[in-house]
């Protein structure tokens, strides 16, 4: 096996045992905090029921509530384990069926707000290189806009002015195409402006660098430079902020889903949390912390893919 | 013999803030194939502005007139950008200061000498493959295949200026130009790559040497051009301007060249006990994959009141090392450490902190020895000690214009910050802080290596005299052999953390024993190694 | 490897760069500072800017088009807009600072004990900051309203932890760095003690990015509080909360834009505010080599 390989394996392999810990730590904080709530289970599964001892009691057994809490916890973890998510108190059905259905939507809409984001800050920063100060500016202040601006106020705008005024695209739902258009702009907004942002700053620090100027001396062209030698470097820099974006894509998902009324993993949230319906509040934490590390990982190889030098670093 | 380069009238100004700012003014020279020309000044005397401007890469803000500006038969003054692109690389190569900055870290050396191949003309793989092992074997780099695919960082410093070479004669440029090409570089290996620039001009290359080092210059140079603040104060052969300077600049300059004389002070024998001792030191460090690291292995020296001790190594040899234990920052695995007689090392932080003033460090970059949140008042009255530092108004004001007198600065820089400083000002500032704990040991790390020529030379003239007058013992780190020559009594030369050579200065560099002290002396730029006329 | 001031390329386009970095005020500080006047007389003196109730409803002017009597309009039950949105300051900004003292509060002391610690306190810091990270804002907002129920205090509490490791890690490479710093080795050569060096060099240095961050962050915290307020999750109805404000607002979009329109502006405003004043300072400070 070559150096390259062997030092990937290692960032890897490390990367996965950390993984595994910050997931169980997740679920766990998590499982505690909630076991902590005030009110009781019961209450929350009857609703208007509550007050029947009868069905108290049948809840309680079908739940496993008696049970010491360390064993429900282990329980939990075995359940996991096996890709039991639990059943919903208030639905009714298993966690692992309603978010199944939930979760497609959102990384449609994710993964599309994405890519319009990342296209065009890649866009912007290597066509606007050279551009005078003074439209600079004006793209930072537009970058500095889309950041500032909340999701669910911009996607109600697009909503009233493209949906309800001039009727382009449809005010809500996930069957169409076209219903994604106007909820993966609103997501990508925020998105594109902390991107372009960065990736701006990071290519116009990066043209002083000595080695830009070894390359332009060997005659290479201004499209090269940008793509060859300026891109690289700015793209190893970007990916210290995938954690921020992955934030940023699920905090504005659950607006964006509630603003444009979409299904999704987001508005399951909501409704759990308005519901206290536990496991499947468990399941979305443990599927954003699954989220989470499973970027950073493959951040932390795509970074010592593109810069070797990283290898070193680290200890 | 035709010329490869001509340049007349040459002036550059830059648009400042506040109008046009001249950078360059009235340069003049012609470069014939074979042959070298240096450009010679300090920072800011607008040397690098000129090796730009011959690549048409001045920058935006510059604008560049001339009455002639001729690159190997292009007229530089009618190029466009797209036309500069043509001649850059193609006509005239471009050596940077410090490979690794200066090819691309992300890219392999293989695919930036490729690049230097391509930008000109198209290359079929194999053919572009085996150009480039040519390249890297022509720049004396060993075993090529293997390297090619290494990137800088992996290669050793002289090797990846080799690799930056080769890409900036990859497409058979017929002029070089060389912009402080073998300024970071260790002595053995600044002669190397000198020697390889030596040896490209032999083959008929046109060579723009740019350097700070008049000593480096004279080494391979047929032509000197002297800039100061953007015009040529004097020009001819190396020689002659070593030599018979006559413009009173170049004159401070080579004056200011450590040139092998015998030392001011005598060597008298003094069995004096020392200040600072250190004896069989040893520091181990452990590996992050396992296995361990002797940066310093049975090391013992010590210095008196009013002698020089000078530490040489190269980079990796234990010199920082070295300087942490004797500073008491740092516990020594082995050995031990004795200050003023009394143990230093091994102590408890309490029992040592009350003599810490009694040592004091002056580092290479005095910037980053001062808070850059507090003045010069602050910085300085941080190191009173004692009853001095209770202090207080016009006492302590007077104790610390007195302190900036002794270096030589005025008392209108105490309520500066040190980032309004000049380079020269912040080094002296931080000798005067130094000095304000009356110390008995002053350590210098580096303490002149970023300095331009005459501000080290004046630096160095302050240390001597302050050890004059106070009987400071001091501990001079460097990797500058001329420096080191310069203001030391003893002299231990350190390598892969073991004394490889001590004794007093004067012996060990004419009669050096071990090959490698040999081998540091032989590689000196000749106009300082004595052997030269 | 020792680097030689005089090789260094000196670009010469940084210097007007720099010169127009050191200025303070520019048309963007000037506007960010009038808004920001505006927000703090809303927040502490509301009756100052509007003689009307904010509760006062009013069937008969339900749903009215901003005009002379109601600058904003007014919503479904005929309560004042404008005095809505001046009133709706007091919550947002309040929550939006209350979460950022938490994180820099929460922040700071995680990444002084990591940065002063020994090495495998760093570690356990370390990974404490990566897993709060795991957990962006608006999930801790809804883990902690399943717990707390909705409110002021849960979306205080949720963002300000979100934010924190953004502060925690800050604190921690500064504190590193001030330690290894050379100065901090003269002060050590000066007899000065651990304690003193962390009082005069390391929290000095530390508080400076601190409060930076901090300006910038207020304008951050206040996009996710009005954002988790937007999704049910603030202050209970009828407090006219920004975020609920516009919640509202999107009920009768088809019907009322000026519900839409006015109170996001004045979020936007706000936002944008800090953010430009903060950038700014950030960038005067750095210029002025003071960090």
């Amino acid at each position: 096996m070559t150096d390259t390989g062997r030092a990937l394996l290692r960032v890897v392999l490390r990367r996965l045992a950390g993984a595994l810990v910050v997931l169980w730590a997740a679920v766990t904080v998590t499982f505690v905090g909630l076991r902590a709530m005030p009110g009781s289970v019961e209450d929350v599964v009857l609703g208007v029921h509550a007050n029947d001892p009868g069905l108290r009691e049948q809840v309680r057994d079908a739940l496993g509530l008696d049970r010491p809490v360390l064993v429900q916890y282990l329980d939990f973890l075995a359940g996991l384990a096996r890709g039991d998510l639990g059943r919903s108190y208030v639905q009714r059905t298993d966690v692992a069926d309603l978010i199944g259905s939930q979760i497609g939507p959102t990384v449609q809409l994710a993964v599309a707000a994405l890519l319009i984001a990342g296209v065009t800050a890649w866009l912007v920063a290597v066509l606007t290189v050279d551009r005078p100060p003074a439209s600079l500016r004006l793209l930072s202040a537009v970058e500095m806009l889309a950041i500032c601006v909340p999701t669910f106020w911009a996607g109600s705008l697009l909503l009233l002015l493209l949906s309800y005024r001039w009727g382009w695209f449809p005010a809500a739902g996930a069957g169409s195409p076209s219903a994604l258009v106007l909820p993966a702009l609103t997501l990508a907004l925020p998105i594109g402006g902390i991107l372009g942002q960065f990736l701006r700053e990071e290519v116009a620090r990066r043209q002083h660098d000595p080695f830009v100027l070894s390359a332009r001396a060997r005659g290479i062209s201004p499209l090269r430079l940008r793509t060859v030698h300026l891109v690289p470097h700015a793209a190893v820099a970007s990916l210290t902020l995938a954690g921020n974006m992955l934030g940023a894509l699920i905090g504005g998902a659950v607006v964006v889903e509630t603003v444009f009324g979409r299904p999704g993993l987001g508005r399951t949230a909501l409704t759990a949390v308005q519901g206290k319906d536990m496991p499947v509040l468990l399941a979305v934490v443990l599927i954003v912390a699954a989220a989470y590390v499973l970027v950073s990982a493959v951040v932390d190889t795509a970074a010592v893919l593109i810069d070797p030098r990283l290898q070193e670093v680290r200890r | 013999m035709t010329t490869v380069l001509s340049v007349r009238d040459l002036a550059l100004t830059y648009a400042g803030p506040t109008g046009p700012v001249p950078a360059v003014r009235g340069v003049s020279f012609d470069l014939e194939p074979g042959r070298c020309l240096a450009l010679v000044g300090e920072s800011g005397s607008g040397k690098s502005t000129i090796a730009r401007a011959l690549l048409g890469l001045a920058g935006p803000a510059a604008t560049v007139t001339a009455t002639e500006l001729t690159v190997d038969g292009e007229d530089g003054l009618t190029l466009t950008e797209a036309g500069w692109r043509r001649v850059r690389g193609d006509r005239v190569g471009l050596v940077l200061q410090d490979a690794l900055q200066s090819l691309d870290p992300l890219r392999s050396v293989s695919r930036e000498v490729a690049e230097a191949l391509t930008a000109h003309r198209r290359m079929p793989r194999p053919e572009r493959r085996r150009r480039v092992l040519e390249l890297l074997r022509a720049a004396g780099i060993p075993d090529p295949e293997q390297r090619a695919r290494q990137h800088a960082h992996e290669l050793s410093g002289g090797l990846r200026q080799r690799a930056l070479i080769a890409t900036a004669i990859a497409a058979g440029p017929r002029v070089l130009i060389a912009d402080e090409p073998t300024t970071a570089l260790d002595v053995t290996v600044q002669r190397q790559v000198l020697d390889l620039l030596g040896g490209l001009t032999a083959d008929g290359m046109a060579l723009v040497l740019v350097s700070h080092d008049l000593a480096v210059v004279a080494e391979i140079a047929d032509h000197v051009l002297v800039l100061r603040d953007g015009e040529v104060v004097e020009e001819g052969p190396p020689r002659r301007i070593l030599h018979d300077p006559r413009h009173p600049y170049t004159r401070e300059l080579v004056a200011a060249l450590p040139v092998d004389a015998p030392p001011a002070r005598e060597a008298e024998d003094r069995p004096e006990p020392p200040v600072l001792a250190a004896e069989r030191v040893s520091v181990t460090y452990h590996r992050p994959g396992g296995g361990r690291l002797t940066a310093l292995d049975d090391v013992s020296v010590r210095v008196e009141r009013g002698r020089t001790l000078g530490v040489v190594g190269e980079s990796g040899s234990g010199k920082s090392t070295l300087l942490r234990v004797l500073l008491g920052l740092q516990e020594p695995d082995g050995g031990e450490v004795t200050l003023d007689g009394a143990a230093w090392s091994g102590v408890p932080e309490r029992a040592r902190r009350p003599r810490r003033p009694r040592m004091q460090i002056v580092a290479q970059d005095p910037l980053a020895a001062f808070d850059p949140r507090w003045t010069v008042h602050r910085l300085l009255g941080e190191a009173l000690t004692g009853e001095r530092a209770a202090l207080r108004g016009p006492a302590r004001r007077e104790v610390l214009v007195d302190a900036l007198t002794d270096v030589g600065l005025g008392p209108d820089l105490l309520d500066r910050y040190p980032i309004a400083l000049s380079g020269g000002q912040r080094q002296r500032v931080a000798i005067a802080r130094a000095l304000v704990a009356e110390p008995e040991v002053l350590v210098c790390d580096e303490a002149v290596s970023a300095l331009d020529v005459l501000v080290q030379d004046q630096v160095l003239a302050l240390l001597a005299r302050l050890q004059r007058e106070r009987g400071l013992a001091l501990v001079f780190v460097s990797h500058d052999l001329a420096v080191i020559r310069q203001i030391s009594d003893e002299v231990v030369v350190l390598r892969e953390g073991r004394v490889v050579e001590r004794g007093p200065v004067q012996t060990v560099w004419e009669h050096p024993a071990h090959p490698y002290s040999r081998r540091l002396l032989a590689d000196l730029p000749t106009a300082l190694s004595g052997t030269a006329g | 490897m020792t680097s030689i001031t005089s090789g260094r390329a000196v670009d010469p386009r940084a210097r007007p760069a720099s010169a127009r970095g050191r200025r303070w005020w520019t048309p963007g500080t000037v506007i960010a500072a009038g808004v920001l006047t505006l927000v703090a007389a809303a927040v502490l003196a509301p009756g100052l800017l509007t003689g009307a109730d904010p509760q006062a409803t009013d069937p008969s002017a339900s749903l009215q088009a901003p005009g002379a009597a109601h600058w904003f309009g007014t919503d479904q039950l005929g309560r004042d807009l404008f005095a809505r949105v001046v009133y709706g300051a007091r919550y947002s900004v309040t929550i939006a600072v209350l979460a950022v003292l938490i994180a820099v509060v929460l922040g700071a002391l995680l990444g002084l004990i990591a940065g002063l610690g020994r090495t495998w306190v760093d570690d356990v810091v370390a990974r404490v900051l990566d897993l709060m990270s795991a957990f962006p804002s608006v999930l801790l907002a809804l883990v902690l309203a399943t717990l707390l129920g909705p409110g002021t205090v849960t979306l205080a509490v949720a963002v300000g932890v979100a934010s924190a490791p953004g502060f925690g890690r800050l604190v921690r490479r500064q504190t590193m760095a001030v330690r290894h710093a050379d100065f901090v080795r003269a002060a050590v050569t000066f007899g000065r003690s651990q304690g003193r060096i962390v009082a005069e060099h390391v929290l000095p240095h530390v508080l400076t990015s601190v409060l930076l961050l901090a300006a910038i962050e207020v304008g951050t915290a206040l996009l996710t509080v009005s954002g988790l307020s937007f999704v049910g999750l603030g202050p209970e109805r009828p407090a006219p909360e920004w975020g609920a404000l516009l919640s509202e607002g999107r009920e009768v979009l088809t019907l009322a834009w000026w519900q839409t329109v006015f109170p996001g502006a004045a979020t936007v405003a706000t936002i944008l505010a800090f953010t430009v004043l903060g950038r700014r300072l950030q960038r005067v400070v750095s210029a002025r080599g003071l960090t």
